[in-house]
């Protein structure tokens, strides 16, 4: 996993910016999200993530969000 | 409209975490027009269901999520006639597999009138095939449902942004237009709120026995499968006929499980007859009989009148015939039984022979069972001799139909110990310290959980998991976690009870309805409490062995209950034995109250509850008894009503007069008064009585400051008071028992040795019928019998037997083979017995250690040798098949070495170790040592009036009830007697470790009213040094202290600055 920057029109993403490179999203195949190890931390604050699989010119790129900003999971070619 | 048509309540049992009522008000919340419950594999929730939506002003609709073929199906019953069918399903299913529940798609073909299935979430087949992407099995499948529901068959579509959730809908959504088929959104909810995930994640983990840190299919990856608003739904899955048929579909569903009326079993009366004619026919002999021509109980034959009406009005009459019929067949069936509870408030309940106590005698009210305005049915409880219930279930089933009986089911719910055992298991801790975790939690929370933590801390050190644990532990409590069966509670349906409620079968093979006793209620059922009181078969084994002993024949339920040898008894405190009245706190309150008649027994009895003794009824009313205070009223209008009890508040009817005389309301209204008070939940209902009540109490010429106060009484007792007619019902049990023990001490203590109904241990009994001069004998192989006996002596006295059963290892099954050999005569040595029977060896090895074999041997050493040759040998002749088994003895002489007799400590071991009690007292081994410490008997305590001792004893029992604000109580028992130690909760805590042994040394003050004694404890030591070495049966320490050598219990004789030095009396 990487951090990654994602540039969005509202909540929609339309760019991800990762090892310099710039990848234009055309559509976004699917979302979902997840909540893990609700038990790991004393008040509560759970990893909750937000997913994205989006399809660029190039690759599938699968990105999440969370609190503390976005991050690439994984990657299709 | 819109809302969830597939919905798990907790009472899907560990796979859903929102109660009812939370899913009920966060649907209304939501704006849902109504809420389908569609649990797993049940319907325990559909009363608590209706009752929520009516609450929140939602549909409550009716469903089950069921295994059909190995994938789930929702059913949901459109009407009452779907409900039947949907229940007669679960019942198939359940009954068919109690571990996997399935039914076949024929079972659903047969019974699907009324029934509209949805094809099922994530676990339904369907799903399954979709996320496959097998657009073939999926099209078979659907095929195949809609030929069983041709035209109730809707694809349910879910989405719980998971991955793949939008195309699964989507391709669902498509093969459903294909095939022309509806869709609906179905939700697949498992929980109420984002936050209960947590909840519902640590009850799968539970559910499938792992932990937090461990993958499963089943558990959830975030907190989607919530109630969800209609637009945020829309969002996820925009197919808008599939939210127009949810709106239709509810549209379609309708039905009502709560009742307004009863529907009772039929008493099966002969045609041309009424179930009235036959009540009032039968209730017109039985008074004739019991009252004559009526002279001189004109009251009685008016309240007889009065509750026939009201029996007639409340089409009841079948009801009273019913348990009418029952308890005759158990008499005629020899076996004793008494009605108890409300209904000994009912002449007709008296007359038909159900209860025993005539109530306008008892001045018990008739409201206070039933009356015009009860929702619901009354509640008739039955006590049966206990090792006999099963044959009355058998009847009951026989004569009104299986299929008409089951019996009811409790909800299991979780405690403070168990949230705490299955959450730290699903966090991760080891079995073991699981184990000590949840022992370190206390029976009943008395505090808030989270306070809880130092506690586990103690066991696991400091985690900030524990935090976690106490949270999560929190939520989980008071959540169902799997049905029980109710110990007693029968229902009787005149309709076939699969189509009321599904059945199931229990591990040991009972039938049972997925219903609590209140839910069963709120549904029109009707239940009758078949409960087995142990007392009652101890009374029935007494009177058994009295005419088999004794040769008379003892009526026991027309004794007289005026006997002064019985309240002599009483006043002494000499009621080990006695029914309810045999613990130490009721020896205390004897002492204090010194009962003189039977009125006395009945206020004993209903003093002795959690509600007067916390509410500090007790002392006021035992002074008044006893004339040391003088006899007060709030206000005079209460001296009709409280003048039996001295002014003081006892009865739950006396509650309910005070607020018909002093509120001014009707008898039945008083009573629905008294309920609502009594389940103190209802706040503003509470308000309304009382505001009902002051008005009331103005109109009688109460003024407001009395009111107030007869208001605060009534308010603070209604809640732990005992009724009058249960007390009234005990009472004759209490009197029963205590006259059996006086008159015929050696069949009373045999048949409580057999029937344990009391809470003592077997020393302590046997103790007792020694007291009473009744010899207790050990095992023996050619005079015990499968039950406690009694043997008569030449001298004419009786002396008790014990069992073979008594033995360790000796099971009924071996106990039995070894009588159907002794029936060919006795057995003449060991040699004879281990030839003649085939008992293992472990057995063997504790019938010889018993004493059982002393008569055929020579002492119990030499018995054991003895034994060990000759099953070995039987053993070796067997497997080789040797014929010559009959010819040559098994033992010769000389295998047998010259052994010592066993000394007295080992025999007292090898008794306790194989028959659970000692020939002689324990303590009476250690008595001169005792004395040497100047450590006195307990019948010393006895003699003394106060001051100091030093004593010591075996502990027998450990109390520390919820009410007792943190006291222990210990009882130590030697050779002399038994006493009661009180120990406040500075010294509990400064001794904790020390009262942790199974013997003490205790010095404390004695504290001495009558003939009772207690012991304020100031010191506490261990026994171990003094009697070091011998460690005593397991039961008498909890199987796990120990008693190592110590002579620390010098120290309890430094007095004055003269030690005590050099003391060593370890044996």
């Amino acid at each position: 996993m990487e951090e990654i920057d994602v540039s969005c029109e509202g909540t929609r993403p339309i760019a991800v910016h990762w090892r310099g490179g710039i990848y234009h999203v055309s559509s976004i195949l699917d979302r979902w999200t997840s909540r893990t190890a609700w038990w790991a931390s004393e008040d509560g604050t759970d990893d909750h993530r937000y997913y994205l699989l989006l399809e660029t010119s190039t690759i599938v790129m699968e990105v999440f969000r969370t609190r503390h900003g976005w991050m690439l999971s994984r990657l299709y070619d | 409209m819109f809302g969830a048509l597939h919905c798990h309540s907790h009472f899907s049992f560990l796979s859903g975490g929102s109660s009812p009522r939370e899913l009920a008000e966060r649907a209304r919340a939501l704006g849902h027009g109504f809420l389908c419950v569609t649990d797993r594999m049940g319907m325990s929730g559909a009363v608590q269901v209706q009752q929520a939506c009516r609450r929140a002003g939602i549909k409550p609709i009716i469903g089950a999520e069921v295994d059909v073929e190995g994938a789930s199906l929702v059913l949901i019953a459109r009407n009452a006639d779907g409900y039947a069918n949907l229940s007669t399903l679960l019942t198939i299913a359940l009954q068919r597999d109690r571990d996997n529940p399935v039914v076949s798609l024929e079972d659903c073909r047969a019974f699907r009138d009324d029934i509209v299935c949805l094809t099922g979430g994530r676990d339904g087949r369907l799903w399954h095939h979709a996320h496959r992407r097998d657009n073939a099995a999926m099209k078979e499948w659907l095929l195949k449902l809609r030929d069983v529901f041709p035209d109730e068959l809707y694809v349910e579509l879910i989405h719980h942004r998971r991955p793949g959730d939008t195309g699964i809908a989507a391709r669902m959504h498509a093969i459903a237009r294909e095939l022309e088929l509806p869709c609906v959104i179905g939700g697949d909810v498992r929980y109420a709120c984002a936050d209960d995930y947590v909840i519902y994640d640590v009850m799968t983990c539970i559910r499938h026995g792992i932990t937090v840190f461990d993958t499963h299919r089943d558990r959830p990856v975030n907190d989607e499968q919530r109630l969800k608003t209609e637009d945020e739904l829309r969002k996820l899955l925009p197919f808008p006929d599939a939210f127009e048929a949810v709106a239709m579909l509810a549209e379609r569903c309708s039905m009502d499980v709560l009742r307004e009326e009863i529907t009772p079993p039929a008493a099966g009366v002969s045609a041309g007859e009424t179930a009235p004619d036959v009540l009032r026919k039968r209730c017109e002999e039985a008074f004739h009989k019991r009252y004559g021509d009526g002279r001189g109980y004109e009251a009685q034959r008016t309240t007889m009148e009065h509750e026939l009406d009201v029996i007639r009005d409340m089409e009841l009459a079948d009801f009273f015939l019913v348990v009418a019929q029952i308890v005759d067949a158990a008499k005629g069936m020899g076996i004793r039984c008494s009605g108890r509870g409300s209904a000994a408030n009912s002449i007709v309940a008296f007359l038909l022979g159900i209860t025993g106590v005539d109530p306008v005698e008892h001045k018990l009210t008739f409201e206070r069972f039933l009356h015009h305005g009860r929702v619901g049915t009354p509640d008739i409880d039955v006590d049966f001799d206990t090792e006999r219930r099963h044959e009355v279930i058998a009847w009951i089933e026989n004569h009104y139909g299986i299929s008409h009986t089951a019996m009811t089911a409790t909800y299991q719910t979780y405690s403070l110990r168990m949230a705490v055992r299955d959450v730290a298991k699903a966090l991760g801790w080891p079995h073991e310290t699981v184990v000590r975790m949840s022992k370190a939690m206390p029976g009943h929370r008395r505090k808030p959980t989270a306070g809880y933590r130092d506690e586990l801390v103690a066991v696991v050190g400091d985690s900030p998991l524990l935090v976690t644990l106490l949270h999560v532990a929190e939520r989980l409590m008071r959540r169902p976690r799997h049905l029980g069966q109710h110990n007693g509670g029968m229902i009787l349906s005149h309709r076939p009870l699969h189509t009321l409620t599904p059945v199931q079968i229990s591990a040991n093979g009972v039938r049972i309805a997925q219903f609590d006793k209140d839910d069963i209620e709120e549904m029109g059922l009707v239940k009758l409490d078949v409960l087995g009181l142990r007392m009652l078969a101890c009374i029935a084994e007494t009177l058994e062995l009295i005419q088999r002993h004794e040769g008379k024949t003892v009526d026991i339920d027309e004794i007289a209950l005026d006997d002064p040898d019985i309240y002599t008894m009483l006043q002494a405190g000499e009621t080990l034995g006695v029914f309810q009245v045999e613990s130490q706190g009721q020896m205390h309150l004897l002492a204090q109250h010194q009962p003189e008649n039977f009125f006395d027994i009945l206020t004993e009895i209903a003093l002795f509850r959690p509600g007067p003794l916390q509410g500090g009824t007790v002392n006021p009313y035992v002074r008044r008894r006893r004339g040391l205070d003088p006899v007060t009223y709030l206000h005079p209008i209460l001296e009709p009503i409280l003048r039996d009890t001295l002014g003081v508040l006892v009865f739950q009817e006396q509650v309910l007069e005070i607020i018909h005389t002093v509120g001014a309301m009707p008898l039945r209204d008083a009573e629905k008064a008294r309920s609502t008070i009594s389940k103190n939940k209802d706040m503003e209902a509470i308000e309304h009585v009382r505001e009902r009540f002051m008005h009331g109490a103005a109109s009688q010429g109460v003024d407001d400051q009395a009111a107030a106060r007869i208001w605060e009484k009534v308010r603070v007792f209604t809640g732990y008071g005992f009724c009058r007619s249960h007390a009234a019902a005990f009472a004759k049990t209490v009197f029963q028992s205590a006259w059996l023990k006086q008159h015929h001490p050696a069949a009373y203590m045999a048949a409580f040795l057999q029937c344990r109904p009391g809470f003592y241990n077997l020393m302590t009994l046997q103790e007792e019928a020694r007291r009473l001069g009744v010899e207790v004998r050990t095992p023996d192989i050619n005079r015990s019998w499968f039950r406690y006996e009694l043997e008569r002596d030449e001298d004419g006295s009786l002396a008790i037997r014990k069992p073979l059963t008594a033995i360790a290892h000796c099971t009924t099954d071996i106990a039995r083979s070894i009588l159907w050999a002794r029936l060919m005569g006795p057995f003449t040595s060991v040699d004879d017995f281990v030839r003649r029977t085939d008992i293992p060896k472990d057995t063997m090895d504790a019938i010889a250690m018993s004493g059982a074999l002393d008569g055929i041997s020579n002492g119990s050493r030499t018995a054991l040798w003895e034994a060990g040759v000759a099953v070995r040998r039987r053993d070796k002749e067997r497997e080789a098949r040797q014929e010559s088994l009959f010819d040559l003895p098994l033992v010769d002489d000389e295998d047998i070495p010259v052994l010592p007799h066993m000394t007295a400590p080992e025999r007292l071991a090898a008794d306790y170790v194989t028959h659970g009690a000692a020939r002689i007292h324990p303590m009476t081994l250690y008595r001169r040592a005792l004395n040497d410490l100047e450590v006195r008997s307990i019948g010393t305590c006895y003699r003394l009036q106060g001051g100091e001792i030093v004593t010591a004893g075996i502990v027998i029992l450990r109390q520390s009830p919820p009410t007792a604000n943190g006291v222990l109580f210990v009882t130590i028992e030697d050779e002399t007697g038994f006493v009661q130690c009180v120990v406040p909760p500075k010294m509990r805590e400064r001794f904790y470790s020390e009262l942790r042994n199974a013997a003490l040394i205790v010095r404390a003050k004695v504290h001495a009213l009558a003939n009772w004694r207690g012991l304020l404890v100031t010191d506490v030591r261990p026994l171990n040094g003094v009697i070091g070495g011998y460690y005593g049966h397991p039961a008498m320490y909890g199987g796990t202290d120990t008693m190592e050598l110590s002579t620390e219990h010098a120290e309890l004789h430094r007095t004055d600055g003269a030690d005590v030095d050099g003391i060593s009396i370890r044996s």
